[in-house]
């Protein structure tokens, strides 16, 4: 196996034993962006030659944050005024620094948020927790109604 | 593992990384097998008789370059990484190599592969699937003997 890359916690020095849960292993075939969307794809605006990304058709493919809010209004989401626990609504929030975006996490209850870390683990944790330098600040948050099961 | 099976490991990289090289050669001009390697290996003393240390220099960039991007979603940052653009850098010889990492874990190495082969083997792959995308450039380096 490739040797694996430095802890986490390491780079998210806001993560404390108290305010997160790590919830997989290493697993490089999914993004945030598309962790947060529902799926596991590599979600990406711009054309990565050698293969396919996956990105919303009709979405402008540029690495701002208006593009990956359409994105994510192409799933059925629309930009809300905060990340507090709605019933009946799920949520998403994008980080970025300034008018770039570098993570999305989705809400899973009044606490926890989802996040995948860029190509590594999936954590869950208190949203502002991986504030910081790799992925800024709390740009925009977004819910949309909970699909009937 | 004995020396004679690194030797006979690298002979095979070595081997295949000339292969590649004279493969990516065919568009400009037809060539056979034999003699035009034997050349080839000739030509190059330095970079065959290297290729351990290319091997290091190797995994030397691919990790820190893991250590630099692993946490970012940005493919964009991924592949503008220094290290990972030396690798880009160590051209053909590096195909095998990268290849090899690609079967050990479906990273963004798809980046570095097209721009040193030209090739697009996993361009009719479902979009986002990274794996399939990996599966595509390894039965791509397969079929041409890069790698087994």
């Amino acid at each position: 196996m490739p040797p694996r890359p430095p802890d986490y916690r390491q780079a998210f020095p806001q993560l404390t034993d108290d305010n997160h849960e790590k919830k997989s292993e290493f697993d490089p075939r999914y993004n945030c962006i598309g962790f947060a969307a529902g799926t596991k794809l590599w979600w990406w605006p711009k054309r990565i030659p050698g293969m396919n990304r996956y990105w919303p058709p009709g979405v402008p493919q540029e690495v701002t944050i208006e593009a990956f809010v359409k994105a994510f209004e192409f799933k059925g989401y629309a930009v809300c005024s905060d990340g507090a626990l709605e019933e009946g609504f799920e949520k998403i929030a994008l980080f970025g620094k300034g008018d770039e975006p570098k993570h999305a996490a989705r809400q899973i209850d009044k606490r926890y948020w989802a996040s995948k870390l860029g190509g590594n683990i999936d954590i869950h944790h208190e949203l502002k927790a991986v504030e910081g330098d790799q992925y800024g600040q709390i740009i925009r948050y977004m819910k949309r109604a909970k699909p009937q099961t | 593992m004995p020396d004679g099976t690194i030797a006979n490991a690298i002979t095979a990289t070595a081997v295949a990384a000339a292969g590649l090289v004279l493969m990516t050669m065919q568009d400009v001009q037809p060539v056979s097998s034999g003699p035009e390697l034997r050349v080839f290996l000739e030509q190059q003393p330095a970079t065959i008789a290297d290729l351990g240390t290319l091997q290091a220099k190797f995994e030397k960039l691919a990790n820190e370059w893991r250590r630099n991007t692993t946490f970012s979603s940005s493919v964009t940052d991924i592949v503008l990484d220094p290290n990972y653009q030396q690798i880009i850098g160590m051209g053909a010889v590096a195909v095998p190599l990268i290849l090899n990492e690609l079967k050990q874990s479906p990273e963004h190495w798809f980046w570095a592969l097209a721009a040193i082969t030209g090739a697009d083997p996993a361009k009719n792959e479902p979009d986002g699937d990274i794996e399939a995308a990996a599966e595509a450039w390894i039965r791509w380096g397969v079929e041409r003997g890069i790698i087994r």
